[in-house]
């Protein structure tokens, strides 16, 4: 049988894939600047804003925000424990962390729901 | 009640058909088996009430006392495996040795101060008796060890049972020894910067006791440590509240 | 008559070395923190101001905005590949030197790089480095 893994092994994975895709996505960030103001590319940041406006970038950039909040609020519950606070009560401090971190997404969603629909 | 019981042995899978009373603990189902179905099942236990820390193991994926696990609310599917992180003797017996060698890296007995000439006795309402209270009911059964999903990534880490011990010595004022053991837990793999505060030993620790608590405590303590210096540890006042007690 | 007392004269316990701390334990939470201002300011000033070209440029004339996108990449670039390091270390045996020069190198490129897009911004013209 599986070990059936606690919330809070399930939370560190989350917690480590989110900031690795973090750190990837700077690295394409990175790359994406310095190729708009190439003197070869077109140093024209609104014609990359146009492509930036379609939904599809909409819907990633939506994702990407929900990966920073599993880590950010994962990371804050974190620092939380070291300090020896919300330790017996981790599995409800997950919850919190995450629903926090859903209301937000729910937030951006429809803040951003205009370009969306278009 | 019939409970199924998969004993995952050292030969393989075996599957046991148990009558159990709805009262029964799983290791009421393992003296069944041993005694009615197959004697060569191999397990550990002695004080069937969850004091000695002998029948630790693997249930239904999540580690418990056998003796402390009743049947009834795990249905009739019951799945018994041996404690990670150490090696498997027979069946459902481990070699405890991994377990208890990292609770003796930290020594783990109070070395009294060389001032103390006489038994000094922390009261029990104190507030020193009291930060050092819930650790002291460790059983070292091992379940924590075998929880901790840090050990199975860096096995030199001393683990959650020996920095709890560590811990409470540490905060044990009477104790001589707290530079050497901050030294021992301190360390960057075997010691508390490995922990990633998983609290799996939280969640399994049969006596509720929170190893992780303990840890952040000690990398707290660490840290101040090295930012402001040792911290003056009251004797003087120990021996106010055991004076004021007589 | 009185209890004789259990305790002598306090002596000095002064020991030499203090016991080792982890500063990129220490750092990784303080980082992470610093993060929290920098990344949320970066994600609202993005998000809620106007991100045409010469938009981005007049804002960063503003020392406020330098201020914060280069804080951020700092940061940013520290925690990231302290993290990285972290998880690299977990699974290496010993020490392996090797990978805290590697990622202190691939760092300092990082942040030459980043400093040297902002310097496009900032000055209408072509990058000095890439
Ligand atoms: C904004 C607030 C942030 C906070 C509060 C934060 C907090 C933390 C904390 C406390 C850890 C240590 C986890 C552990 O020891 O298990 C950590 C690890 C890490 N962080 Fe962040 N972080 C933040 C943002 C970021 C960003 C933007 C990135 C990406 C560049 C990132 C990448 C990482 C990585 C790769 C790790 C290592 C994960 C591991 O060891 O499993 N973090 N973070
Ligand atoms: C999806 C939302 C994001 C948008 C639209 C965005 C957009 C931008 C833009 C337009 C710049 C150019 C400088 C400026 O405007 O001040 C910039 C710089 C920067 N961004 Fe973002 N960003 C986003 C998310 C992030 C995230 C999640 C990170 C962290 C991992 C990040 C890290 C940086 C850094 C470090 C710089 C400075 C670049 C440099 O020094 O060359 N950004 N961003
Ligand atoms: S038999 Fe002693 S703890 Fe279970």
């Amino acid at each position: 049988m599986p070990h059936k893994h606690t919330r809070g092994y399930k939370a560190f994975w989350a917690h480590r894939v989110s900031g690795l895709l973090i750190l990837g996505y700077l690295y394409l960030h990175l790359c994406l600047l310095s190729a708009v103001l190439l003197p070869s590319g077109s140093h024209d940041f609104n014609a990359v804003a146009k492509v930036v406006e379609q939904p599809i970038f909409i819907v990633a950039d939506l994702v990407l925000f929900a990966i920073i909040l599993v880590h950010v609020l994962n990371g804050l519950r974190l620092i939380v424990a070291d300090f020896g606070w919300m330790i017996r009560e981790n599995r409800f401090a997950i919850w919190l962390s995450m629903a926090v971190g859903a209301i937000m997404v729910l937030i951006a969603v429809l803040t951003l729901m205009p370009h969306l629909v278009g | 009640m019939t409970v199924t019981v998969r004993i995952a042995r050292t030969s393989g899978e075996q599957v046991f058909a148990v009558e159990s009373l709805a009262q029964q603990t799983v290791l009421d189902a393992l003296f069944y088996i041993q005694n009615e179905l197959d004697p060569t099942v191999s397990f550990r236990c002695s004080c069937r009430v969850g004091m000695c820390g002998s029948c630790g193991m693997v249930i239904n994926g999540k580690e418990g006392l056998a003796c402390r696990t009743s049947l009834k609310p795990l249905g009739g599917d019951v799945t018994l495996q041996p404690l990670r992180h150490v090696p498997v003797i027979k069946d459902l017996v481990v070699d405890m040795e991994g377990f208890f060698s990292k609770y003796r890296m930290i020594e783990p007995y109070l070395q009294p101060r060389s001032e103390i000439v006489a038994p000094i006795v922390a009261p029990l309402d104190s507030h020193i008796r009291q930060e050092i209270d819930l650790g002291l009911e460790c059983i070292s059964c091992g379940l924590c060890l075998s929880a901790c999903d840090v050990v199975g990534m860096v096995p030199e880490f001393l683990g959650p049972a020996a920095l709890n011990r560590a811990y409470n010595l540490i905060a044990d004022v009477r104790d001589d020894k707290t530079e050497e053991r901050l030294r021992v837990v301190g360390q960057s793999r075997a010691g508390v910067w490995q922990c990633h505060t998983h609290m799996s030993c939280v969640e399994v620790c049969p006596k509720n006791i929170a190893p992780t608590r303990a840890i952040a405590h000690l990398k707290r303590t660490l840290i101040r440590r090295r930012v402001v210096g040792p911290k003056k540890r009251p004797i003087p006042k120990l021996q106010r509240i055991l004076q004021e007690e007589i | 008559m009185a209890t004789p007392s259990p305790v002598k004269p306090e002596v000095s316990t002064a020991r030499s070395s203090t016991p080792p701390v982890s500063w990129a334990w220490i750092l990784q939470r303080f980082s992470g923190l610093l993060l929290l201002v920098f990344l949320a300011g970066h994600l609202w000033v993005e998000h809620f101001m106007n991100a045409r070209v010469d938009v981005i440029a007049s804002r960063l004339t503003h020392g406020i905005y330098d201020t914060l996108d280069i804080g951020l990449l700092i940061v940013v670039v520290y925690h990231g590949l302290n993290g990285l390091r972290g998880i690299l270390k977990e699974t290496l045996e010993g020490r392996a030197v090797w990978l805290d020069y590697t990622l202190s190198c691939l760092g300092i490129v990082t942040v030459v790089w980043g400093v040297d897009i902002l310097w496009a911004f900032w000055y209408h013209r072509p990058f000095l480095i890439f």
